[in-house]
């Protein structure tokens, strides 16, 4: 496992890195470059770009379906692109999947448009009875990696999908606000 | 656009079903929903490989999508190819999947696509595939694309799927009969599990 720096990013790189994952699928947001950059650079985890949310969550399943460790990356308000096939396809058949969305909802966002669906996506998420855990302020920065890790045993041991929100917005803040 | 739109190939669903059900028998297969999905599946529990199949319930062209996903994760670990069977209607809604697909090149996937230009289970609506060339997008999206519209032709290009690297895209031109279908009576649960349990008995 990567001996870094302690930041959020960080954090969630070494809970994916704990969690043994070999691909990951992602359609970027800027709050998770630092994580998607430290990825590229490892030659035994392959990055999976996507052009639209929805489309992650079937590569997803499918390499969940054929025995492999994988984890989705967006920006939270890709959640609105994405929960058609996230209820019918992931929920619905029951299938193990973490997906870490970058918040552009709550502390430190600086673009409204941005911020638009990011700060209802959390509700619509719980509206529509879907399992979400939260990193911001609230949790101490010595808890983070140990959460993604547990995050993605939880989706495997549930055999559900979970999402988790993440706020990376101010990568400065030890406190993750 | 407000005309009962019907088309003159002489190819059916079930003839193309029939094919590759036989002809790829042994291969993971993803099918798209609905129509396609519960007449291949029936068609396959006939044949006694229900559990090679993964029908989508819902998720409109996500098909392609998984099967991109099954696709590399079997990479390496068996000489299998993934097959998708989508349909006009279902493989439009997801067209971007082709785009993600040209930067991973998918050497052992293949994509059929059954084309009857219309949305068939909703009441023959048409898609645009009677204007368009789906080949040609697939082609400039690295795939090696073929469009078949006889069954002679559909099983030439199967006996070269297999033998040739890919990732391959198959359009195959059929008239609007539908074919016999049965309501799927697992639980979707149950299918993903009974998939993933084939899947890793093929891998390596």
């Amino acid at each position: 496992m990567s001996e870094l720096p302690r930041t959020q990013s960080n954090s969630i790189i070494q809970g994916l890195e704990a969690s043994g994952i070999e691909f990951v699928v992602y359609l970027p947001d800027s709050t998770i470059q630092h994580i998607l950059s430290h990825f590229n650079e490892r030659p035994e985890v392959t990055l999976i770009p996507v052009a639209r949310e929805e489309e992650g969550i079937g590569i997803l399943a499918g390499l969940e379906a054929a025995g492999r460790k994988g984890v989705f990356l967006i920006q939270d308000s890709g959640v609105g692109n994405f929960l058609n096939t996230y209820i019918t396809l992931a929920a619905l058949y029951q299938i193990p999947m973490l997906t870490i969305a970058g918040r552009r909802g709550g502390f430190h966002e600086i673009n409204r448009a941005n911020a638009a669906f990011g700060e209802v996506a959390p509700s619509i998420m719980e509206a529509a009875n879907l399992r979400t855990f939260t990193l911001d302020y609230t949790v101490p920065l010595a808890k983070w990696s140990y959460t993604v890790e547990h995050g993605y045993q939880y989706a495997q041991f549930m055999q559900k999908p979970i999402l988790l929100f993440v706020n990376l917005k101010d990568q400065n803040n030890e406190q993750g606000i | 656009m407000n005309k009962e739109f019907n088309n003159s190939y002489s190819l059916s669903k079930q003839d193309v079903f029939n094919v590759l059900v036989d002809k790829f028998r042994d291969e993971p297969k993803i099918i798209s929903l609905a129509e396609n999905a519960r007449a291949f599946y029936m068609l396959a529990q006939e044949r006694g490989i229900e559990k090679t199949c993964f029908p989508m319930l819902g998720s409109m062209g996500q098909e392609v999508s998984m099967g991109l996903g099954v696709a590399l994760g079997l990479k390496g670990r068996t000489e299998k190819k993934t097959i998708v069977i989508s349909g006009d209607g279902s493989f439009l809604a997801n067209l971007n999947l082709l785009t993600t697909a040209a930067m991973l090149e998918p050497k052992n996937l293949i994509i059929f696509v059954i084309d009857n230009e219309v949305h068939g289970i909703t009441g023959g609506q048409p898609t645009a595939t009677s204007h368009i060339a789906l080949d040609h997008i697939a082609t400039d999206c690295r795939f090696k694309s073929k469009v078949v519209a006889t069954r002679e032709e559909l099983l030439g290009v199967c006996d070269t799927l297999r033998a040739e690297v890919g990732p391959h895209f198959v359009q195959i031109k059929v008239n609007r009969d539908k074919p016999p279908v049965r309501s799927l009576q697992n639980s979707p649960a149950q299918l993903f599990s009974q998939f993933r349990e084939y899947l890793k008995s093929i891998s390596g």
